[in-house]
């Protein structure tokens, strides 16, 4: 890692690091010999690289709005399940210490990367999230971004946000998104890909966040103007913050 | 492996190449620069009021969307808009063009897709989207047809650019006979050969394979360029066509039918017979067999160095047969 993050308020343009995972994503899926195909594949990309702005300011706008905070500076972060850790890149550039936990290093070797490339505090950690182990309350804030759809299990579920707590110092807070049991847009997307997946409705997730050992559970409106207050149980996203008690 | 050196993979192109799939993305971006690409005659007329761009392919060095328009008569017509992070749309729209005149734009045997024009700003190239399907690489009387339409293409009087030197493939052959050696010996893997000495052996018979009989070459000419569609054979792809030996391309089809073989455990002997037996009784060169052979050597030794050098998986198992491959072609030739 880095000793030095510039920060936002720096007047770094992350536009710019948006290109620069656009590019290394290109890259990556050419040497694999496939190339981006399709849709889907587009869609991914820009997922993880024009969209990655809007999707962390979202997160991070829920997280400043219960914490009270206004920057991550300072700040020690883990994202559980941080795929090509574009992400994370952008947590980093918003001044945090960051860690992405994932068992695909080629992956993540995209935006560690990008991350060196702009001097960003961004470190990587390959393990499975059903058995990763990490130093206890050493974490300010963890992230857990679409990773509990393919945890079909129940048990399971509960083991990873059980140690997604112990991770995180007393105080410490637990922000995810997911898709909506609820949500029929999100219903039917997923009623037609293939694998087992769990789609948690808003109480249920939230009864399980609880049983994890976390407090103060809340599953809030997402900040898009799209889905106000009163529609968020049907929102395609469940947007839940939690904290780890004092 | 092509007669077209493509480079190596520049960040600077695929930063381009990026920047330019965003804006032809952008339906409004792709149709303003369609609108100045016909404005300065570069693009035939076109109904572009209503536009509609969809992904289908994006690699480092090029890209491919499908893009619905309004025809002439509002009639929908669907386009193929292919970009590159270099300057070569413009050299792959003229040879499509040569193509196009030169009989495959008419009724009767082969055909290609009607090229309509450059985006300079995109550093892409327009044409009409091909109908039709890829065959089965086991379907002998669809490699039967292929090598007919092959043919047909090496018939044609046109005169594409560049001109390849044989030289210069050769060159570019014992670079990557250099480099797959060198990562056979950095893994410790058998190679099957000595890929530096087979590449040796083509500089060696260059007098012999050398020949004034140049035409219209594809030059990535494996599966997926022909497309069928009913009793019509569409050839479609023109990115590294040139100016070369024919053999050439002949060579090129057999080598990825048995690379293809090698890699899926699936006997494609019967119809990479079939494709060089119709394709040697339409071109009516009897002599041409020897060559194909020797280029289907030098394809094998390139495509082993490249699947090694991308750590393509199952490279050590594939890669020795291949090297023995280019070896046994070589001495076919010799």
């Amino acid at each position: 890692m880095s000793s030095s993050s510039p920060s936002q308020t720096e007047g770094s343009d992350f536009g710019q690091i948006a290109d620069a995972l656009r590019v290394s994503l290109i890259i990556f899926y050419s040497r694999r010999g496939r190339g981006l195909k399709g849709t889907a594949d587009a869609s991914t990309l820009e997922r993880n690289s024009g969209l990655v702005e809007r999707r962390g300011r979202s997160l991070l706008e829920i997280f400043f709005r219960r914490s009270g905070r206004s920057s991550l500076q300072g700040l020690r972060l883990l994202e559980l399940g941080c795929g090509f850790g574009a992400l994370a890149v952008y947590f980093a550039w918003q001044g945090a210490e960051v860690v992405g936990v994932d068992h695909e290093p080629d992956r993540f070797a995209v935006g560690a990367g990008v991350a060196e490339e702009h001097g960003l505090d961004l470190g990587f950690v390959r393990a499975d999230l059903a058995t990763f182990d990490l130093p206890s309350e050493s974490f300010d804030l963890v992230v857990m971004d679409n990773v509990l759809l393919p945890v079909v299990e129940r048990e399971q579920r509960l083991a990873l946000l059980g140690r997604a707590r112990s991770v995180l110092r007393p105080g410490g807070s637990l922000l995810l998104r997911s898709p909506n049991r609820w949500s029929p847009r999100m219903a039917k997307r997923l009623g037609r890909a293939h694998g087992p997946f769990h789609l948690g409705s808003p109480p249920e997730s939230a009864r399980e966040i609880r049983e994890a050992g976390f407090a103060e559970v809340r599953n809030v409106a997402p900040p898009s103007r799209r889905w106000p207050a009163l529609l968020k149980p049907i929102a395609p996203y469940l947007h839940l913050i939690a904290q780890r008690s004092a | 492996m092509s007669p077209v050196s493509q480079g190596a993979l520049q960040r600077d192109d695929v930063a381009r190449i990026a920047e330019r799939w965003n804006r032809a993305m952008d339906a409004s971006s792709l149709r303003a620069e369609m609108k100045r690409a016909m404005e300065e005659g570069k693009l035939e007329p076109l109904n572009v009021a209503r536009i509609q761009p969809r992904p289908v392919k994006l690699e480092a060095s090029r890209f491919v969307l499908s893009v619905g328009v309004g025809g002439r008569l509002r009639r929908p017509m669907r386009l193929v808009v292919k970009g590159y992070g270099d300057d070569r749309a413009g050299r792959i729209f003229e040879n499509h063009r040569k193509l196009w005149n030169a009989g495959l734009g008419s009724d009767g045997g082969i055909h290609t897709a009607k090229p309509l024009g450059v985006l300079d700003g995109l550093g892409a190239i327009v044409m009409e989207w091909a109908p039709g399907k890829h065959a089965q690489r086991t379907d002998e009387e669809a490699a039967a047809r292929k090598g007919e339409a092959a043919a047909q293409l090496h018939a044609c009087d046109a005169t594409l650019t560049p001109s390849v030197e044989l030289d210069k493939v050769l060159d570019d052959v014992t670079k990557r006979a250099r480099r797959l050696k060198k990562k056979g010996k950095k893994k410790g893997v058998e190679l099957g050969g000595d890929p530096e000495r087979i590449a040796e052996g083509m500089l060696e018979l260059r007098s012999l394979i050398e020949t004034d009989r140049y035409a219209p070459v594809h030059g990535d000419l494996g599966n997926s360029p022909f497309l069928f569609s009913g009793e019509e054979i569409y050839l479609i792809d023109w990115d590294t066509s040139c100016h070369f030996d024919p053999a050439f391309d002949v060579g090129y089809h057999l080598a990825q039918l048995h690379r293809w073989e090698l890699t899926n455990g699936i006997d494609t002997s019967a119809s990479r017979q079939r494709y060089l037996d119709a394709y040697l009784a339409a071109i009516g060169d009897p002599g041409l067999e020897g060559r194909v052979s020797y280029f289907k050597g030098m394809v094998d030794l390139g495509k082993a160095s490249m699947m090694a050098h991308k750590g393509q998986s199952g490279w050590q198992k594939v890669v020795p047969t291949l090297v023995r491959s280019a070896e046994d072609s070589v001495k076919q030739f010799a």
